[in-house]
């Protein structure tokens, strides 16, 4: 018996049906999800860690959209920022718990900043870093920072310049004051370097930062260089001035940079820097002695000249140049102090360069890599060129008075 | 029915898909374990293999009375020592090919499908494949022959979106341990290679004999050449630590963002690993029914493939009880396993043919 093509596609139709019909019963709708921007992460009492993060929640409150137009302003963007915090014996659970206390489904994908508290920091956050590599939602672009003081305190605050923390601390990130360090370097540093040393972004909140006279400034995040990490803790920080320092000799200074020399008492000549690179050569000379040559190039326009030498005349365009170039290696050498002797971290990369040019001697000075690293010479020579003066051939400080 | 004719392009391009299909995903991360700097290499050592078994497979097929492997098993060895070899090969086919689901549905699960359980994944796909195999071998590589240029173009596409992001000093020093890293790690590249003797069960339908190994060259030269691209933007992506990422082309798509909108492209590599796997299934599918058909002699091969494919679901849960255990198993022992499968049974058999062949001449020109 053979059953007539009519009935197999009333069958074929009728089954389609009941699986399409189902539609959407189990849907997940944007105001059923917490879509969190950026998450704290801090060290409590007991070894407990605490989760803080800020949810941004896409519905308008119903109060508010009934206002109409006035409740949209008054309500503004900021309004539909939520901060909520757990504490757990690790993070995922602290994440259960935060949870379990919201109606809404946490939704990692979107999440763009980790925040971690100086305390957590200095316990060392690789634990938290296995949960966020781990836990497939999270993505490794993810920025990481550390702030002085709790975490949490940071996710409340809401600048006046950007929607949100978070917006503000991945945009400040792109400018010339700081790097992005996400969980892939994070990750890659681990894995490459001999004793797991790193750098991650330093942050102020504006607890710290405020002044009553500024108040204006108090809800902004500020950098305040860089905090060093060595064996999955946070050993130290370098302030802006030693970050300055690091960035030139890691070739990550950015064009766009300010840099203001003293020529003599209260007189300045300010410079725009417009290009700059930095050129690391490892060497092991004949006698076994490891050195380091940084070769530093750059160059800039005048912005401001308040002092009393004259860019037009060759001889003193070379005096200032030689200004800039002494400031740089100034600078240079007194990160390059700190990093080897007070922290004894290798952030630079001198492993990773060393490695590739002499890998032999490199796997037999691994094992005792901070030994080796803090007996590597560096050499620094600077050439800096001013190419151009702006608009002003002369400076007004010359001009003489009647 | 399982004839049906394809050229020798067709078949190419589906063993290209049917070598890749896992690899690109995979691969990267064993051969950083085994190789770390020097992994994007292990792909070019390991190519000398892809040539010996698509060589091996075609030297197979041209020593097979009929075409059929089985055939040329069974005069070997004789009718029924034959049968018995053919149906442990046909078995040592079903575990490889139920591990290499078992790494989809897992892959799948993990990452993009958290709540499914994981026996519809496995299921959909089986019954896709099996209707692709009742239908003939021409529906495998006419699917082959439209899905594969989309899945080559989107795997170069979410390469080429890496390259502003790659960073070339990770691959220095060269051979920093010495080869014998590089050597360890192209075995397991070796292990996807060698799956490429599966063509012995496909060579009969393919209608232009003359150009089997022209293409037989190309299709293992496209393997190859994938191969390293992937491993190398991965390698340059994130260096050594490649090896604690459990799918670090995955993770590579996912970095990838422009201009902060065109970001989670994670999507397209679960399109290209599906589309790709469906390619990959469907020829072990093929094979497998093929070779029972043959061994058996059957009238009506079509009514054994639903079957198999159940078979094929349970034996996917009997390979291991959790992700972990199948991943070890790929790693380790996996490799000498499925070498000794495909390239030295393979290797005997040829060489058992030869001998006997020329023992024949010396007999019939002694006469």
């Amino acid at each position: 018996m053979t059953i007539p093509m009519r009935y197999l596609i009333r069958a074929a139709a009728s089954i389609a049906a009941i699986a399409l019909l189902t539609g959407c019963w189990d849907r997940i709708e944007v105001n059923d999800i917490a879509i969190i921007l950026g998450a704290g992460i801090d060290q409590e009492e007991n070894n407990k860690v605490k989760l803080s993060v800020e949810i941004y929640l896409p519905a308008p409150d119903n109060n508010e959209s009934g206002g109409g137009q006035e409740g949209m302003d008054s309500g503004s963007k900021n309004g539909n920022i939520l901060v909520s915090s757990a504490i757990g014996s690790s993070m995922a659970d602290a994440m259960s718990k935060l949870q379990k206390r919201l109606s809404r489904r946490l939704y990692w994908g979107h999440n763009n900043v980790y925040v971690f508290g100086k305390e957590r920091a200095e316990r060392g956050f690789n634990d938290d870093l296995d949960f966020f590599l781990r836990y497939v939602r999270a993505r490794e672009r993810t920025n990481i920072y550390v702030t002085q003081g709790k975490a949490i305190d940071t996710m409340g605050v809401i600048p006046r310049l950007d929607q949100n923390l978070m917006e503000a601390l991945t945009e400040l990130s792109k400018t010339e004051v700081s790097i992005d360090v996400d969980l892939k370097t994070v990750m890659e540093q681990i894995v490459e370097t001999p004793e797991q040393t790193y750098t991650v972004p330093y942050i102020l909140t504006s607890a710290v930062m405020s002044e009553k006279k500024h108040l204006r400034n108090a809800n902004v995040p500020y950098f305040r260089g860089l905090t060093i990490f060595k064996k999955g803790r946070m050993i130290g920080s370098l302030d802006n001035e030693l970050t300055h320092g690091y960035f030139w000799i890691t070739n990550q200074i950015k064009a766009s940079t300010i840099l203001t020399a003293a020529v003599a008492k209260d007189e300045t000549v300010a410079v725009n820097l417009t290009a700059s690179k930095s050129k690391l050569i490892p060497k092991i000379d004949s006698s076994g002695e490891w050195r380091m040559e940084l070769i530093i190039e750059c160059e800039g326009n005048l912005i401001q000249n308040a002092s009393r030498m004259d860019y037009s005349v060759p001889e003193q365009l070379t005096e200032i140049e030689d200004l800039f170039e002494a400031m740089i290696k100034k600078n240079v050498d007194k990160s390059l102090n700190v990093i080897q002797q007070k922290y004894k971290s290798d952030i630079l990369g001198y492993s990773r360069l060393f490695r590739r040019k002499y890998p032999k001697q490199w796997a037999a000075a691994k094992p005792e890599w901070s030994e080796t690293f803090l007996r590597i010479k560096t050499d620094t020579s600077v050439n800096f060129q001013i190419r151009r003066p702006g608009a002003l051939v002369k400076q007004i400080n010359n001009i003489p008075m009647e | 029915m399982l004839n049906g004719k394809i050229s020798s392009f067709q078949l190419a391009i589906i063993m290209f898909q049917f070598v890749l299909s896992s690899t690109v995903l995979l691969m990267p991360s064993i051969t950083t374990r085994l190789s770390e700097k020097d992994m994007w290499l292990t792909p070019l050592i390991g190519m000398a293999v892809g040539y010996l078994v698509v060589w091996l497979a075609y030297q197979l097929f041209k020593l097979s009375p009929e075409g059929s492997v089985v055939r040329l098993m069974e005069s070997l060895f004789g009718t029924y020592l034959g049968k018995a070899v053919s149906i442990l090969f046909i078995a040592f086919q079903f575990h490889i090919v139920s591990i290499s689901i078992r790494d989809y549905a897992e892959f799948i699960e993990s990452n993009f499908f958290l709540k499914t359980p994981i026996v519809v994944i496995i299921g959909t796909m089986l019954i896709l494949c099996g209707w692709a195999v009742r239908r003939g071998f021409e529906v495998i590589a006419r699917t082959g022959q439209i899905f594969v240029p989309i899945i080559t173009l989107f795997t170069l596409l979410i390469l080429v979106l890496l390259i502003p992001e790659l960073n070339p000093h990770h691959l220095l020093p060269l051979l920093e341990r010495g080869p014998a890293p590089v050597l360890q790690g192209s075995l397991v590249v070796d292990g996807w290679f060698s799956q490429l003797l599966l063509a012995v069960y496909i060579l009969p339908l393919v209608r232009d004999k003359n150009n089997i190994k022209k293409w037989g060259f190309w299709c293992v030269t496209g393997i190859t050449f994938v191969m390293v691209a992937s491993n190398l933007a991965v390698f340059m992506l994130v260096g050594e630590s490649a090896g604690y990422y459990t799918y670090p082309v995955l993770m590579a798509a996912r970095y990838i963002a422009y201009a902060e909108f065109f970001e989670h492209l994670e999507a397209i590599v679960m399109m290209v690993w599906v589309l790709g796997e469906y390619i990959k299934i469907s020829v072990y599918y093929y094979a497998i029914t093929r070779g029972i058909s043959d061994t058996f002699r059957l009238q009506k091969p079509e009514a054994i493939v639903m079957p198999v494919g159940l078979l094929l679901l349970f034996v996917c849960f009997w390979v291991g009880p959790d992700f972990q255990t199948v991943s070890t198993f790929i790693a380790n022992i996996g490799t000498s396993y499925i070498l000794i499968g495909f390239v030295v049974f393979p290797m005997l058999l040829c060489g058992l043919a030869l001998l006997r062949n020329w023992f024949k001449g010396l007999g019939t020109s002694a006469k």
